[in-house]
C-alpha cells in the first residue's frame, strides 16, 4: 500500500536532493545540450529553446487560457497537443514507437512503469524553478522517489455519482454501487479501464485496491461477471454526457468530471460520493518522454505550469485538487472549499494509490477482457 | 495501317512494370505487416507491453483456455451474419427498382447512395449516438407522435451496433447487386413468361441464378469488414458489446498482450480465409446455373 502522506523531508533536504538529482543529470544531459547546464534555475528557459513542444495529454486536461497565455509569452513555440484516454492507451502507443511528442501526464503508477521501462527523462530541476512551490507532501511521492522524473499536476479520487432523482435507494459504498445494478439495468456505467473497475470489485469485498492474490481477483472477477447483464456502458469519456440527458443513472468516475457537471446549468441533480469502503486517491504527473525531440521547451512548459497562478486558472478549467497550497490560495472559494475537489482527511483516509505488479496487471487486463466479453 | 492498342502506350508496357506499383504497395503495407503479426503469434509479451524475443506456444492454446474468447468470436459471426443478411434483405429491393424502375431517376438516385460517403464514417457514426441518446431527436419525435412512453434505451445493444453496421455497409451491397441485375437479360424473363412460369417463379429460377455472383460479390463486401469492425461497436456499443476486432485493439492498446493479440489476428484470418474458401467453392456453382430446372 501505498498513501500519500505529508512527507518527513524539509525544505532544506530537498535541495539536497534536487542538487544531487542534477548533478546526476548534467552527466545524462552532456551528450544533448551543454548550454542546458551551465545556466542559473529562472524561469527564462536556459540553452537554444527549440522551436515546437508537443504535448501528449488527456483530453480536456489542459485550459486552453493556459496554452494561449504561454504562446503569447513564447510566441516562437509551434505547440501541438494530442489525447488519450487512458493511462494503458498513451503506454501502448510510446512503447509501439510513437516519437515526437515531448511530454505526457501519467497517473503515479504509470510514472513508475514508465521509469521502469526506461521512457522517461529524468527532470532538470535547475529549469524548474517553480517547483518550491510544490507542497512537501506531494516531493517524495512512493511512484518516483524524490521527483526525479515527475512533477504532480492535479491529484483526486475516483468514485462514483448517481442521479438524486432517478435512485431512490441510499448510495454510500461499491456494496450499494454494485448490488443495486440489477434494480437499475442498463442505467448503470464503469470506467474504460481495468485498473479502476477490477479494482472497485475488489473494494466491494474490502480488499486492498492493490491486491494481487489470485483468490481475491477471482472473487472480483465473480462479482463482475455477474454484474455485467446491468452494465448500461463502459466508458471513461460519455458518462458526464450520459448523466446529464438521464440516459444513465450511475457511474464510476473521476471527481474533477462530477464537479464539472455541479458548474453546468442548469445542473444536473448528480451527487459524487467516495465509497466507504475506500477507494482510489490518484496523483497526475507531469513527466518529459525520453525520446522528446524539445526537451527545453517541455521543462520551460512545465515550469510555466508550477506557477500558482497558471494552476489557480487550471482548477477552473479541470476542477481537479491542485498539489500546491499557493495555488489552492488563488483559487476561487467554491471550488477550494467543495469537499468533492479537497476531501476531508476523513475521506481521504482510506484511499489507496495505485502500484501495479506486472503480475497483478495482467490479472486485472484478463478479468477485464471477461467482463468486456461477457 | 497497324491499329494502336486500346490503351496506347500503356498497353505495350511488359506486365511486371504494370504490377509493380501495386506489388510493392502491398508487400510494404500488407505482406510486411502481416509477417510481424504472425512472428509476433510466436512470441511473448514483454511486462506492460512490447515484445520480448522469446519463442512461445502459449498463445494460441489461450484461445481455448477461456470461453470468453470463443464467444466473442461467436459474437462477431453472429452479427457479421446477421448484418451481411439485413443488407441483402433491404439492399436486394432497392438495387431491383434502381435496376428496372427508376428510369430517369437512377442516376440521381445512385448518387444518393454515395453522398453519405462524402462525410466521414466516424462523423456519421457519431451523429447516430447523438440522433438516437434516450434525449435526442428520435426519442422526442417517438414521444410526440405518442409512439414512445417512457426512455427509447436503443443505444449500447446489439441492435444499435446492427443497425450502426447495416447503415455503413449497405452500398457496399446495393451497388455489385444493382450491376447483375442491370445486366440481367430482360427477354430470359419474357421468355419465361411465355412458358408459363409466374412472376415468383420467373423470379426464383431467372432473376436469383442470374444474380447469384452479385448476391456473393456483395455478400462478401459486407462480411469481410463487418468481422474485423471495430468502430461500430465501440461506439454504438458503450464498449460493452463486444467483437473481435475489439478485443484485438484492447489486447493491443490497453491490456498490452500483443503477443495474444497477434495470435487473435491470425486465428480471424484463418476463419475468414476458410469463409473465402467456401464463397469460390459455391460461386463457382452459382455462375454455371443448371438449366432445364
Amino acid at each position: 500500500m501505498n498513501r500519500i502522506k505529508p512527507s518527513d523531508l524539509t525544505r532544506r533536504d530537498f535541495l539536497v536532493l534536487s542538487a544531487a538529482a542534477s548533478g546526476g543529470l548534467i552527466l545524462a544531459a552532456c551528450g544533448g545540450n551543454a548550454a542546458v547546464n551551465n545556466a542559473a534555475a529562472s524561469e527564462t528557459p536556459v540553452g537554444p529553446m527549440e522551436n515546437a513542444l508537443s504535448i501528449y495529454n488527456w483530453d480536456q486536461y489542459l485550459s486552453p487560457d493556459t496554452l494561449k497565455a504561454f504562446q503569447a509569452k513564447y510566441p516562437s513555440l509551434q505547440v501541438t497537443a494530442a489525447t488519450y484516454a487512458s493511462n494503458e492507451d498513451m503506454l501502448a502507443k510510446i512503447i509501439a514507437g510513437a516519437k515526437g511528442y515531448d511530454i505526457v501526464v501519467p497517473t503515479g503508477y504509470m510514472v513508475e512503469i514508465m521509469i521502469q521501462k526506461g521512457l522517461l527523462l529524468p527532470l532538470d530541476k535547475r529549469q524548474l524553478a517553480n517547483f518550491s512551490h510544490v507542497d512537501a507532501r506531494f516531493r517524495n511521492p512512493g511512484y518516483d522517489p524524490g521527483s526525479k522524473y515527475s512533477v504532480p499536476k492535479d491529484w483526486g479520487t475516483t468514485g462514483f455519482g448517481y442521479r438524486t432523482d432517478k435512485v431512490t435507494v441510499p448510495m454510500t459504498s461499491w456494496k450499494d454501487f454494485f448490488d443495486n445494478a440489477s434494480k437499475y439495468s442498463g442505467k448503470v456505467t464503469v470506467l474504460d479501464g481495468a485498473t479502476e473497475t477490477v479494482g472497485m470489485a475488489l473494494k466491494y469485498f474490502g480488499y486492498s485496491y492493490n491486491s494481487d492474490s489470485d483468490q481475491e481477483l477471482s472473487k472480483a472477477k465473480d462479482l463482475l461477471v455477474k454484474f455485467k447483464p446491468h452494465v448500461g456502458a463502459i466508458t471513461s469519456t460519455d458518462y458526464k454526457a450520459n448523466l446529464t440527458n438521464g440516459t444513465m443513472y450511475y457511474s464510476m468516475g473521476w471527481n474533477g468530471d462530477f464537479e464539472a457537471l455541479q458548474g453546468q446549468t442548469p445542473a444536473p441533480p448528480v451527487k459524487y460520493i467516495v465509497p466507504k469502503e475506500g477507494s482510489e486517491l490518484w496523483v497526475d504527473a507531469w513527466s518529459i518522454l525520453k525520446t522528446a525531440p524539445h526537451p527545453v521547451a517541455a521543462h520551460t512548459f512545465i515550469n510555466f505550469l508550477l506557477d500558482p497562478k497558471i494552476e489557480a486558472q487550471e482548477a477552473q478549467y479541470t476542477y481537479y485538487a491542485q498539489a500546491e497550497s499557493e495555488a489552492v490560495a488563488l483559487t476561487p472559494d467554491a471550488i477550494k472549499s467543495d469537499p468533492i475537489v479537497y476531501p476531508t482527511d476523513a475521506v481521504l483516509k482510506p484511499l489507496e494509490t495505485r502500484k501495479a505488479t506486472a503480475k497483478g496487471q495482467k490479472a486485472r487486463d484478463q478479468i477485464f477482457s471477461e467482463f468486456k466479453a461477457a | 495501317m497497324q491499329r494502336p492498342s486500346p490503351l496506347g502506350r500503356l498497353g505495350s508496357l511488359p506486365a511486371p512494370l504494370l504490377l509493380a506499383p501495386a506489388s510493392l504497395w502491398y508487400i510494404a503495407f500488407f505482406l510486411v505487416p502481416l509477417g510481424f503479426v504472425f512472428v509476433f503469434s510466436f512470441l511473448t509479451s514483454a511486462d506492460f507491453g512490447g515484445i520480448e524475443f522469446k519463442f512461445s506456444l502459449d498463445n494460441y492454446p489461450q484461445l481455448l483456455r477461456s470461453a470468453v474468447y470463443l464467444k466473442v468470436f461467436a459474437n462477431t459471426l453472429v452479427m457479421a451474419f446477421s448484418g451481411t443478411a439485413l443488407c441483402l434483405l433491404i439492399g436486394f429491393p432497392l438495387a431491383y427498382f434502381l435496376a428496372t424502375r427508376a428510369a430517369r431517376f437512377k442516376n440521381l438516385l445512385l448518387v444518393l447512395l454515395i453522398v453519405p460517403f462524402w462525410t466521414s464514417f466516424l462523423t456519421r457514426t457519431y451523429a447516430w449516438l447523438i440522433l438516437l441518446s434516450n434525449n435526442g431527436p428520435v426519442s422526442h419525435l417517438l414521444q410526440q407522435a405518442n409512439l414512445l412512453h417512457g426512455d427509447l434505451n436503443f443505444l449500447y445493444s446489439y441492435k444499435a451496433v446492427l443497425m450502426g453496421v447495416v447503415y455503413n455497409y449497405l452500398p457496399l451491397m446495393v451497388f455489385p447487386l444493382y450491376v447483375s441485375l442491370e445486366r440481367l437479360d430482360k427477354r430470359l424473363l419474357e421468355a419465361a413468361k411465355d412458358l408459363g412460369a409466374g412472376r415468383l417463379g420467373a423470379f426464383r429460377r431467372i432473376t436469383i441464378p442470374l444474380t447469384m455472383p452479385g448476391i456473393l460479390t456483395g455478400c462478401l463486401l459486407v462480411f469481410i469488414p463487418l468481422m474485423g469492425e471495430y468502430v461500430v461497436p465501440s461506439i454504438l456499443g458503450g464498449g460493452k458489446f463486444f467483437m473481435i476486432g475489439n478485443l484485438i485493439g484492447d489486447e493491443f492498446v490497453s491490456a498490452h498482450d500483443w503477443a495474444f493479440g497477434s495470435a487473435l489476428g491470425m486465428a480471424v484470418i484463418v476463419v475468414l480465409l476458410a469463409l473465402i474458401v467456401l464463397y469460390f467453392r459455391v460461386s463457382r456453382r452459382a455462375s454455371t446455373p443448371e438449366m432445364g430446372l
